[in-house]
């Protein structure tokens, strides 16, 4: 069996084609089946869907590398402690305590927020079934 | 123009392609269209599939009340 070989220099744009045919057929099949729902189906589904949208956001949120949520708070954080705390100049090692202070804050800030994503993660896996059919009567337990 | 507002009866699949919606084409369906492409490639996969299940689960439950 022989398969059809895209030109080497041409490959990645055959896969983005690729890809492309693949997202309208599944815009195509969508819209199809849409109105072939009943009412109660589409609210089911469209819960669904819901959820599955917000379960993709938070998990894009947890792949942003450690390093730049850990930069961006950090940053935040002794912009914040520069502007509200009134460092007297009779005191200069107050400075550096402050940074610390601010770097050991922005650590447990990222942990928390991960902590925090990956609860909300484990609720929305745990409580959304993959496949909801909506039978009537149907044993919640099965 | 966004083809997925509910007032628009028209789709499009490519820019400089546009096709009529289904006959019954309804306001929640343009907003579940518009969600539906925001989803990643393989939830867009398992949710066509439910879909499918749930119109042939229908077609099955119309058949018996024939």
């Amino acid at each position: 069996m022989t398969w059809p070989e895209p030109p080497g220099s041409e490959l990645s744009a055959y896969l983005q084609d690729c890809m492309h045919d693949q997202e309208r057929t599944h815009r195509q099949a969508w819209i199809q089946l849409l109105p072939q729902l009943s009412s109660r189906q589409l609210r089911q589904l469209q819960r669904e869907l819901v959820v599955r949208l917000w379960r993709a956001r938070l998990t894009n949120l947890r792949r942003i590398p450690a390093p730049i949520k850990l930069g961006v708070s950090y940053s935040l954080l002794v912009f914040l402690a520069i502007v509200s705390v009134p460092l007297p100049p009779e005191a200069p090692i107050l400075v550096p305590l402050l940074i610390g202070a601010a770097g050991c804050l922005a650590l447990c800030l990222v942990a928390g927020f991960d902590l925090v994503l990956a609860l909300a993660l484990q609720r929305f896996h745990t409580q959304v079934p993959p496949f909801d059919l909506g039978f009537e009567g149907a044993d919640p337990e099965l | 123009m966004d083809f997925t507002e509910p007032n628009v009866t028209l789709l499009t699949v490519e820019a400089d392609q546009v096709q009529p919606a289904p006959p019954n084409w309804q306001p929640i369906h343009a907003r579940m269209l518009h969600l539906f492409l925001q989803l990643p490639e393989q939830d867009q996969r398992e949710l066509l599939a439910l879909a499918l299940l749930k119109v042939r689960l229908k077609e099955l439950q119309s058949d018996d009340m024939a």
